[in-house]
């Protein structure tokens, strides 16, 4: 069971506010869609939540601790926020291999379930650098899930992908939040956002301004 | 402790390591077959010929003054694009900024040594299958010229060869040093040509006004270089590493502690 909790968060840089008093609560087994236009504050709040951004006021709360009081950075969280960026001269698993070394818990089968599921070969012998664009969206994609964190945040998840990869990380992203998972996706498909999401945040100007509970059949 | 094992196999399975060890090693070893081809091999010594000593030709001065390019190359830029292409995510999500910029550290200097006292330690090796190990006369042409008043003179007494391997460890420890001096600018400068060639400039310009200004020689291109034709204190050596050393460290981690990872 992970929460994240977000009390009065602002962040300002170089003068401009990016992130207004926020205040949710996110809870597990459900996947948070953030909407708003370009500029909003979306992934702002998920670097928040990532703890990649130093809040000027407020704190970001996971399972009780405050970030970059108690804990630096959450304890089981994957992330593709933006572009994804990997190392250019190793194949996509050396790649997570690497990375998956930093905590020392996700285990080489884990990564190749990772890539398979999102539709990379493990055994690729092709380096990142020579990816196609949608092939690198997955590698990041792969990256955020492998292991199965508890919190997952995914910034524009499904750019560059094509339908059928489209309908493979819905599929995956259902699956692991039907296993208690926290699932943040940030997407300007709306049609796509409302179908994964069980509940909508709306930001503008930096602010949640409408929260919206979804009803469909994905579960 | 896992971060510092990631930064230092990328560190030292990057090809900037290997285009470093190669601008290295390939001045070390035209500079032993200039050597053995103009001056011969008889009659002639392991200090004589090792590029650290060896000032018959421009290969020792041409390593020495690139010795800051050749530490800060192997990985010293790496912050710089850590940054720039956003790969600092996705570690700064698997272990604290702290440890990252510690790991870093540690595999910069590491790299940053190694890049120098590999070629210089091949260079002496190759040497030493080549020429014997033997006390120059002192002061005799092509010999090194150490006297008594020199640094470390009495290694150099004990085993010439004691002493290049002290000097291979003087310049690389060096190399860590200045090489740590690109990952602290990293966030200033745009561009990772500028982070890898900065700390040579520095070095060159101060090692430039040193002479110039007359306040002592401070000069840090002499003072690394085992000829020794600039007479210097070890503690003057040892007051140079460490302020390098301790304004490095400073602003390294009073920037990257409380930094926004964009």
């Amino acid at each position: 069971m992970s929460e994240i909790k977000i009390e009065d968060l602002s962040k300002s840089i170089k003068g401009a506010l990016i992130l207004d008093k926020v205040s949710i609560t996110l809870t597990s087994g459900k996947i948070y869609g953030l909407r708003g236009k370009n500029g909003s504050g979306k992934t702002m709040l998920m670097r928040a939540m990532a703890g990649l951004l130093i809040p000027d006021s407020g704190s970001v709360i996971i399972n009780g601790k405050t970030l970059h009081k108690d804990i630096s950075f959450p304890e089981s969280i994957g992330i593709l926020i933006e572009n994804p960026s990997f190392l250019p001269q190793y194949t996509g698993f050396k790649n997570l291999k690497l990375l998956a070394g930093l905590t020392g818990n996700i285990s080489d089968d884990e990564i190749r379930t990772a890539l398979d599921r999102v539709g990379l070969d493990p055994e690729d012998k092709r380096t990142y650098r020579k990816y196609s664009l949608g092939m690198k969206q997955k590698l990041g994609i792969a990256n955020a899930i492998m292991g199965e964190p508890d919190i997952i945040i995914l910034d524009e998840p499904i750019n560059a992908l094509d339908e059928e990869s489209v309908k493979k990380i819905k599929k995956v992203l259902l699956e692991i939040r039907d296993k208690d998972k926290l699932i943040i996706i940030a997407c300007h498909d709306r049609e796509e956002l409302e179908y994964l999401s069980d509940i909508i945040y709306e930001i503008k100007d930096g602010s949640i301004v409408d929260r919206k509970e979804i009803t469909n059949d994905n579960a | 402790m896992s971060a510092v094992r990631f930064e230092l196999y990328r560190a030292f399975h990057s090809r900037t390591f290997n285009i470093s060890l190669a601008i290295g090693t390939v001045i070390c070893i035209l500079d032993l077959i200039t050597f053995c081809t103009r001056l011969g091999i008889k009659g002639k010594y392991l200090i004589q010929a090792w590029i650290g000593a060896d000032y018959q030709f421009a290969y020792n001065q041409m390593f020495y003054i690139l010795l800051p390019v050749l530490a800060c190359l192997p990985y010293a830029g790496s912050l710089y694009t850590d940054i720039k292409t956003g790969y600092d995510k996705n570690i700064c999500v698997k272990t604290s900024r702290i440890n990252y910029v510690a790991a870093k550290c540690i595999s910069v200097f590491l790299s940053g040594s190694a890049g120098v006292a590999i070629p210089l330690f091949l260079n002496f090796f190759v040497a030493a299958g080549i020429f014997s190990d033997y006390h120059t006369e002192r002061l005799k042409a092509e010999s090194i010229g150490l006297i008594d008043r020199c640094m470390f003179v009495s290694v150099y007494n004990l085993d010439p060869a004691l002493y290049c391997l002290l000097y291979i460890l003087i310049d690389s420890l060096f190399a860590g040093v200045i090489a740590l001096t690109s990952l602290s600018i990293a966030r200033i400068v745009k561009s990772h040509f500028t982070a890898v060639v900065t700390p040579m400039i520095i070095v060159i310009i101060f090692s430039t006004m040193s002479g110039v200004k007359d306040f002592g020689n401070w000069s840090v291109l002499d003072m690394l270089n085992p000829r020794q034709y600039m007479h210097f204190y070890w503690y003057q050596m040892l007051i140079v590493y460490l302020v390098i050393l301790i304004v490095n460290v400073a602003v390294i981690t009073i920037t990257s502690k409380k930094r926004d990872i964009l």
